[in-house]
């Protein structure tokens, strides 16, 4: 059953939203810990109430989005509501990704070839910690989440060729970042 | 974590006995957003067509006679009232338009040419409509302290110090080459005609608003050199004329002896 079925099935009967909340659990607390510097115990507290959220603007749904770029949407304003209530810093938000994801990026980008594959995803990961929040958030949402651009621009409500903008200037600012420690050792 | 988050978030809706909100409550935002953005386009196009009536009704020729240079000019003449008001509702249309459903896949320059366009093309389509002119005499009769264009034109013009008088003909009298002039404070001129080189003479008539380029002669007397029609967009149909006419309403011929001199 498609999540958007399963929209229409959860307003007649709202036992039917339980199921929305199963498939998107898991993903939408990766995401909010991935783009916030929350606790686990605030980001279950983010999660329930962009669940409940979700459920009050059923009605709102636009079926010419996907579902999922729909809810990652009031997932995502819901983390910067928090976000900005807390005044939670967004360094030392961990990054918890597989080395592999990180390694497409650097392939991606065409950056930081010549050292070994540890040090590449130690970088890159350190890199985009340091990186300002929008930046950081478009590459999470493209690299992590695995979102295509017109997800994105769903996701963040930007027209897509500012989401294309948004994501090339995000990778120069990482490239930017990677190649200062890459500078530095070949120096030593 | 799955089974827990479930759990709590279906004894939210249940304990706080949640509901979706109704889809007609989302339809009525949507429809006031774009109402709002529509509104926000016209009252954008009204405001650039009273821009247009200012600037296209004003005197710019007489520019050096009336304000001395073109900067200063620029400065009194052009309307920035009305063209900050256009601004401001180009800015409301966009944010409006912005967050309906589907506003934000458009880039704002791409919002705000459409807005631009729009309300110019309608602003000048309410301008030669008489639109611009109607909600001019309008904000006239019923805003304290605005003034129609042509009000404001004929305070421009009355600076008798500087040898110019401005006002309603309510008097003319051919054979003597003169007309009767009402100020915009109601003070009555008794205008000479005899040095006047304005081609349009004979459109000078009971009800006319006219600009007079002259000296003072005396208190309440004035010798006009130059005579400019001043448009009265409420003018009351003409009862007289400096050029006399014959049983059928037709203009008679003037006699050389009274013709103005060249």
């Amino acid at each position: 059953m498609t999540d958007e079925e399963l929209v229409s099935l959860s307003l007649q009967n709202k036992d039917n939203f339980s199921i929305l909340i199963s498939r998107y659990t898991s993903r939408l607390f990766r995401y909010v810990m991935r783009i916030s510097g929350v606790t686990k115990e605030e980001a279950e507290d983010i999660m329930q109430e962009v669940f409940i959220k979700t459920y009050l603007n059923l009605n709102d749904f636009d079926t010419t989005l996907k579902f999922s770029s729909w809810i990652y949407r009031i997932a995502h304003h819901q983390t910067i509501s928090t976000y900005r209530k807390r005044k939670v810093r967004p360094e030392g938000n961990k990054i918890d990704v597989e080395d592999s994801v990180l390694h497409q990026i650097a392939s991606d980008e065409n950056i930081v070839r010549d050292l070994d594959r540890v040090m590449e995803a130690k970088i890159i990961r350190e890199a985009i910690q340091k990186l300002d929040k929008s930046s950081r958030d478009i590459l999470v949402l493209k690299y992590f989440e695995e979102k295509d651009y017109a997800e994105i621009a769903d996701i963040l409500e930007e027209p897509l060729g500012t989401v294309a903008t948004h994501l090339y200037r995000a990778k120069r600012k990482l490239r930017a970042i990677m190649e200062q420690p890459t500078r530095s050792k070949s120096k030593i | 974590m799955q089974e827990e988050t479930v759990q709590k978030v279906m004894e939210a809706i249940e304990q706080k006995k949640l509901s979706p909100i109704p889809r007609w409550k989302f339809i009525l935002k949507y429809t006031t957003l774009w109402i709002f953005g529509v509104f926000s386009i016209l009252s954008g196009a009204v405001a650039f067509s009273l821009v247009l009536l200012l600037v296209l009704n004003e005197d710019w020729v007489e520019y050096k006679l009336l304000h001395g240079s073109f900067l200063n000019a620029l400065f009194r003449m052009f309307p920035f009232v009305w063209g900050i008001t256009f601004v401001v509702f180009l800015l409301v249309a966009y944010m409006a338009i912005r967050h309906t459903k589907h506003g934000y896949r458009f880039r704002l320059w791409s919002i705000v040419g459409v807005n631009i366009l729009l309300s110019l093309i309608l602003g000048i389509v309410l301008y030669v409509a008489g639109m611009s002119h109607w909600v001019d005499s309008g904000l006239g009769r019923h805003m304290p302290g605005y003034t129609p264009v042509e009000r404001l034109r004929e305070a421009r013009w009355f600076n008798p110090e500087e040898g110019r008088i401005s006002g309603e003909v309510i008097d003319v009298k051919v054979t003597e080459n003169t007309f009767l002039l009402r100020d915009l404070m109601g003070n009555t001129w008794y205008v000479q005609v005899t040095l006047a080189k304005e081609n349009n003479l004979d459109e000078i008539v009971v009800g006319t608003t006219v600009g007079v380029v002259g000296e003072v002669i005396e208190q309440g007397v004035f010798n006009a050199r130059r005579i400019k029609l001043l448009p009265h967009y409420e003018q009351r149909p003409p009862q007289g004329s400096l050029r006399p006419r014959d049983g059928s309403g037709r203009l008679k011929e003037i006699p050389q002896e009274m013709r103005i001199n060249e």
